[in-house]
């Protein structure tokens, strides 16, 4: 009943004692100290008491053996002095004589033996004897014993031998000297003097003077016959010493003692010593543990000072530095790295938590960037399993991140798993690969670039898909070619309009010159020709304005624009490739004005028609036929309309034809731009673009425009007056500078000059020009240059400067000459543009 | 071997063709003596006797005489046995002693037991006779210590040697030789100034002999044996004149060859032996030197060394078978008894018109003790003639 609590008390306290050691090094370091200390004290201490008490027994044992010895020396000196008195006795007259005298016996032999036997050391008995071992005398008042055919009396009185024998008699061993003797008539033993020597009566003297020792006399030969008058058993301690009495030393004397004489020292010794070693332990222990206590209970103090140094945001605080031990040390030690990092800038340490911080926001950054990201990002295992998804890969597949995760991958790409099988084993092959795909969502196909970059976490294969739309991209692209485009047709315009402009100069001037000299002088004919020519050059000059507007919409401020002319420049663009397979209707009408940039709206209409082409039929069957037409609405908008009887936009497609890159044209034949591209601008201007299909029958778009306000200052000027005064031409073509010279000639002088440098020398005399025609893009001189240079001569001279130019080929240069405030006039020149120019910087 | 000398004798005597068993006389003899010839004297005595009484035809009708022999060695235990073992025996009709009282002495409670009668040449102590028992089976032809005290002090009287030293042994002889001096000085000038006992082995008894001297000793009286006697004469031979006295001895100093065991010696001191017979020339001694002679080769007296045991056992054996003759049996009470009855025998050592009677067992008497010297042959002659 009792032990169960017991036993639950023992082992809370056995466990609290293990807690208790295992939270303390020192503890630890005691136990083992103490423990090995432990077992090398009980080591030692067995070692020592088994040397010790195999010393002391040696010891023991070689005492009693010298006592042994001592003991059978004595013996034999007490029996060898009575022997040796019996053998002398042997001799003596009265015993020799009590062999042949009766008489005697009683008178001498008897007084004789009684006195040798009463001076002896021991109580001996004397006897002599016949030759048949009959008593002749004896010193014993009452001897009871006879001698008498005992059968070792022919030896001594036949064979004259001497004989001792050792008997047990009834007090103990008795030791029996036959000494023969020798009759002095005969010189042969005629009887035998016998001393009986009891030798227990010997060892009991030893035995009286050591009470605890135990003697007897043994004969190994007849162990059955022991010989002592005392028991040796196996509590004694025994020694044995030969007794070399009588010759034949078979005789033993045999000394015991028992253990506890012997050995008690020695257990006294050994309980002595355990008990010192106890001891010795148990304060080596409760010191120990005190020390340990201490020990511990300073590192204990220590540890939670430093805790508290450690947590305390309170500058200053210190831990207890007592004594100078290790404990001390350590404390003083914790003093000083307390000291050197309170030392330690609270800069640093900010820029640490600065830095920290920023490295933690950068991480959450990463993840948000990642989550954030625009290109929709997707780990997948090897199996094709979707293991992560960010956020802009949910958006793409259109279900929440967290669904998308084990779906399988490939299904974002409508592409089975034999698909990814393929595009797997590449992966693992190249490491890298980048496909491009296509995303169909809600009716919408967007063109991604996605890259799988193959990497191994942990032994497990996987690949990180980066999915990225790329419909800006490819809009960019698309811009990017236009502007090339733009650049080219700059170029080609430029390169073309410094040619046409003497072209259709020097026409103007002959037409003029016939017309002049003689009215309808000039065959029909003839004329005719001229004035064909001078509409095909223009018809050139206008292409090429056309593809200059093309090629750079949007540039520039809004203005005022007639969209019927926008759409006559369009069909003039583009009607070359309709009009080979359609037939073109034009209905335009006059309509407001609206606000555009240049060419914007020129662009959407080159695409309409462009459209409108492709989307014919010819081999159809059916007529194929492109109407424009353009009209004010009744709500005040203009309304253009591109019309053909082209195969139609088929229904699924239909809401997807104003998104960029859509398209359904071959590669090659269109960009995918196109619609986008126009219902951007049209959205932009404020418009609407729409359509109207029916698939294999045509379609229509309309495009509605706000009509822009009611014009201000758009009051066409009048013809210009043909220029009069002095005119210098500045230009490095002479062609164009002759050409020039023939048109203006009629009503101006005219001088050119091919070389600006020259031009500026002749400038800086007089006579003065009234107008300097300067070419834009010379070679070294460009325009604006010419004219800072003649600013820096003669200011008054330099306003009256006008530019003239076959297209900027740069941004800068025509931003320069936009600066100057001087007026422009393109090549080929406009005859009332070039008067109404010159007729701004002439002097007044 | 004896014995079967005995027996050859007896047939060679002509005995009847179916031999009778012989009559055993025991010889009880201190064989095994070193010095001893008493025993050698004895058996030829005794011998001689056998001889000549089987040569007449034995006893009891043609039953030869023999004898048999035991040796005690002049030690009485083993007399004693040796007495035991002969009266065991059925036709042994006596025993003849040696010269050792003691062993007599000692021999005495088992012959009176048994009724062995025990005839003694020469153990000279009273007590071998005087020992009370009767009938007394003890008998003696030989001198009695008693009788040698008085012839002693008689002869020391005689030359004026009053003064008297004694060595005694240290055994029941000496001190019956002490009791008949003392009883023999009584009455007569001569004093015992000073008496020695020895044992028996003494190697020397100059310190004795001195301290007789000291105490007056004119003469010393050895109460000895022939080695004590050959020792004495030896010392004394070795002494200044001035420091000899006479030595008178007991008989016992004839139980050895003295003459040999002295050597030149014993001429140089004065010695007087008592003795009981001397050879002095008589036809029977004749008779008896021839057949000792004849049977133990022995020549002349010399050769005898102790002439009165020979002569005392001779004439012993003799009165022995007459006795058993008398008796008519080997019945040794009857022996016992004739040997108080016997008639005149006309022996070696005396003529005996009674040897014994119940009354005395002595054959001799004190006046047939006399003194004698050795002469130079070594043989001892009587002093006084």
């Amino acid at each position: 009943v009792t032990v169960g609590p017991a036993l639950r008390w023992l082992e809370e306290r056995l466990r609290a004692q293990r807690a208790w050691f295992e939270r303390s090094a020192f503890r630890k370091l005691l136990a083992a100290t103490l423990g090995l200390a432990l077992v090398l004290a009980g080591v030692m201490t067995l070692g020592g008491f088994l040397v010790a008490r195999r010393v002391i027994q040696q010891s023991v044992l070689s005492e009693l053996s010298a006592r042994a010895e001592l003991a059978t020396r004595e013996l034999e000196l007490t029996v060898g002095g009575v022997m040796d008195s019996a053998r002398a006795l042997a001799r003596n007259g009265i015993v020799t004589g009590a062999l042949v005298d009766s008489q005697g016996r009683e008178l001498y032999l008897l007084p004789l033996l009684r006195d040798m036997a009463s001076v002896a050391p021991v109580p001996i008995h004397l006897a002599v004897v016949d030759y048949r071992g009959r008593t002749l005398g004896c010193s014993l008042h009452q001897h009871e014993g006879s001698f008498a055919e005992a059968p070792w009396i022919p030896s001594v009185t036949e064979r004259g031998e001497t004989r001792i024998d050792v008997e047990r008699g009834p007090d103990g061993a008795v030791l029996r000297f036959a000494q023969p003797v020798i009759f002095p008539g005969t010189g042969r033993p005629e009887g035998a003097l016998v001393v009986e020597i009891p030798l227990g009566a010997i060892l009991a003297k030893f035995r009286d003077r050591r009470p605890n020792q135990v003697l007897e006399l043994v004969d190994p030969e007849e162990p059955g016959r022991p010989t002592g008058a005392a028991t040796l058993d196996d509590s004694l301690v025994v020694v044995e010493h030969r007794l070399t009495l009588g010759g034949d030393g078979r005789l033993r004397l045999r000394l015991g003692l028992p253990h506890e004489v012997a050995f008690g020292g020695l257990h006294r010794f050994a309980i002595a010593t355990l008990l010192g070693v106890m001891l010795a332990v148990v304060i080596v222990l409760l010191v120990g543990w005190r020390l340990a206590m201490r020990l511990t209970a300073g590192v204990r103090e220590l540890s939670l000072a430093v805790v508290d140094a450690a947590v305390s945001e309170r500058p200053g605080i210190r831990v207890p530095a007592r004594g100078e031990d290790e404990v001390g040390a350590l404390g003083a030690a914790f003093n000083a790295l307390l000291a050197r990092l309170e030392a330690v800038s609270a800069a640093q340490l900010a820029e640490q938590v600065e830095r920290r911080q920023g490295a933690e926001r950068a991480l959450l950054l990463a993840r948000e960037a990642v989550e954030q990201a625009v290109e929709a990002i997707e780990v997948v295992d090897s199996e094709g399993r979707v293991a992560f998804s960010n956020g802009a890969a949910a958006r793409l597949r259109g279900v929440p991140a967290d669904a998308a995760v084990g779906r399988r991958w490939e299904e974002l790409f409508d592409r089975d798993g034999e698909w990814w099988s393929g595009v797997w084993r590449r992966l693992r092959g190249e490491r890298s690969v980048v496909l491009p795909l296509r995303i169909h969502r809600d009716g919408e196909t967007i063109p991604v670039a996605v890259t799988l970059v193959y990497f191994e976490l942990d032994g497990e294969e996987h690949c990180i898909a980066t999915v990225r739309d790329v419909r800006e991209q490819l809009r960019a692209e698309a811009t990017e070619r236009l502007a090339s485009l733009g650049t080219l047709a700059a170029g080609v315009a430029h390169e073309i309009n410094n040619p046409l402009a003497y072209v259709l100069g020097n026409l103007s001037f002959v037409r003029d010159s016939l017309q002049g000299a003689a009215e309808g002088g000039l065959p029909e004919e003839e004329r005719r020709a001229l004035v064909e020519a001078i509409h095909g050059a223009e018809r050139v000059r206008d292409v090429v304005r056309s593809l200059r507007a093309y090629s750079r919409p949007g540039q520039g401020p809004p203005m005022r624009v007639d969209v019927a002319a926008e759409l006559s420049g369009a069909l003039k663009l583009v009607g070359n490739t309709i009009r080979h397979h359609a037939r073109v209707v034009e209905q335009l009408e006059e309509v407001p004005a609206v606000l555009a940039r240049p060419n914007e709206l020129g662009q959407v209409f080159v695409n309409l028609l462009v459209n409108a082409g492709q989307a014919l039929r010819p081999d159809s069957g059916r007529e194929c036929e492109i109407s424009v037409r353009c009209h004010a609405t009744p709500d005040g908008r203009v309304a253009v309309e591109v019309s053909d009887t082209g195969v139609g936009i088929p229904l699924e497609v239909q809401p997807h034809i104003f998104e960029p890159f859509f398209t359904t044209k071959a590669v090659g034949d269109g960009t995918g731009l196109g619609l986008s591209i126009c219902h951007g601008i049209v959205t932009r201007l404020g418009g609407t673009i729409g359509f109207e299909s029916e698939p294999g029958k045509g379609t229509r778009f309309t495009v509605l425009l706000p009509a822009a306000g009611p014009v201000v200052t758009a009051e066409r000027s009048p013809r210009a007056e043909a220029p009069r005064g002095r005119i210098l031409v500045v230009d490095d073509d002479p062609a164009v500078t002759r050409a020039l010279a023939r048109v203006l000639g009629r009503t101006a002088e005219v001088s050119v000059e091919t070389d600006p440098e020259r031009a500026l020398g002749r400038l800086a005399q007089p006579p003065f020009p009234d107008a300097i025609l300067c070419d834009v893009m010379m070679p070294g001189v460009t325009g604006p240059i010419f004219l800072e240079r003649l600013r820096a001569t003669d200011a008054a001279l330099a306003r009256r400067v006008v530019f003239i130019t076959g297209g900027a080929i740069s941004e800068t240069i025509s931003s320069a000459v936009a600066a100057t405030g001087q007026p422009c006039v393109e090549k080929p020149p406009d005859p009332d543009a070039l008067a109404r120019a010159i007729a701004s910087v002439r002097p007044a | 071997m004896l014995l079967i000398l005995a027996i050859v004798a007896a047939v060679a005597a002509g005995a009847p063709a179916e031999p009778a068993r012989p009559v055993l006389i025991g010889l009880d003899l201190e064989i095994g003596h070193k010095t001893s010839t008493s025993d050698d004297a004895i058996r030829r005595g005794v011998l001689v006797a056998v001889d000549e009484i089987n040569r007449a035809g034995g006893v009891l009708g043609g039953r030869p005489l023999a004898v048999v022999e035991r040796d005690h060695r002049s030690v009485p235990a083993r007399g004693v046995e040796n007495i035991k073992e002969l009266a065991a025996m059925p036709d042994l009709v006596a025993v003849l002693c040696g010269k050792f009282s003691p062993v007599v002495i000692e021999e005495l409670p088992v012959l009176h037991q048994l009724e062995l009668p025990l005839l003694s040449p020469w153990a000279a102590s009273d007590g071998v006779i005087d020992h009370g028992r009767t009938p007394s089976y003890t008998f003696r032809l030989s001198l009695r210590d008693s009788w040698v005290a008085r012839a002693v002090v008689r002869r020391a009287s005689e030359h004026g040697l009053r003064r008297l030293g004694v060595l005694l042994p240290n055994t029941e002889w000496g001190r019956s030789n002490k009791a008949a001096l003392a009883e023999a000085t009584r009455g007569t000038p001569v004093k015992v100034v000073g008496e020695r006992w020895y044992n028996w082995g003494e190697p020397s008894f100059l310190g004795e002999y001195d301290a007789l001297l000291a105490d007056g000793a004119q003469a010393i009286f050895l109460v000895g044996n022939e080695s004590e006697a050959a020792i004495l004469i030896r010392e004394l031979a070795a002494l200044p004149p001035a420091r000899q006295r006479p030595i008178l001895a007991h008989h016992g100093v004839m139980g050895g060859d003295l003459a040999t065991m002295a050597g030149e010696d014993l001429r140089k001191v004065d010695l007087s032996v008592i003795q009981p017979f001397f050879f002095t020339g008589r036809p029977i001694e004749r008779h008896v030197l021839e057949a000792a002679r004849t049977l133990f080769g022995v020549h002349g007296r010399r050769q005898l060394p102790s002439p009165a045991g020979f002569a005392a056992a001779y004439d012993l054996t003799h009165l022995l078978a007459r006795a058993v003759q008398k008796a008519g049996s080997t019945q040794r009470p009857a022996v016992r008894d004739a040997l108080e009855r016997l008639g005149p025998y006309d022996g070696l050592v005396k003529r005996l018109e009674h040897p014994f009677t119940p009354e005395r067992h002595e054959a001799l008497s004190p006046d047939d003790l006399h003194f004698g010297r050795f002469n130079a042959a070594g043989l001892l002659e009587p002093a006084d003639r």
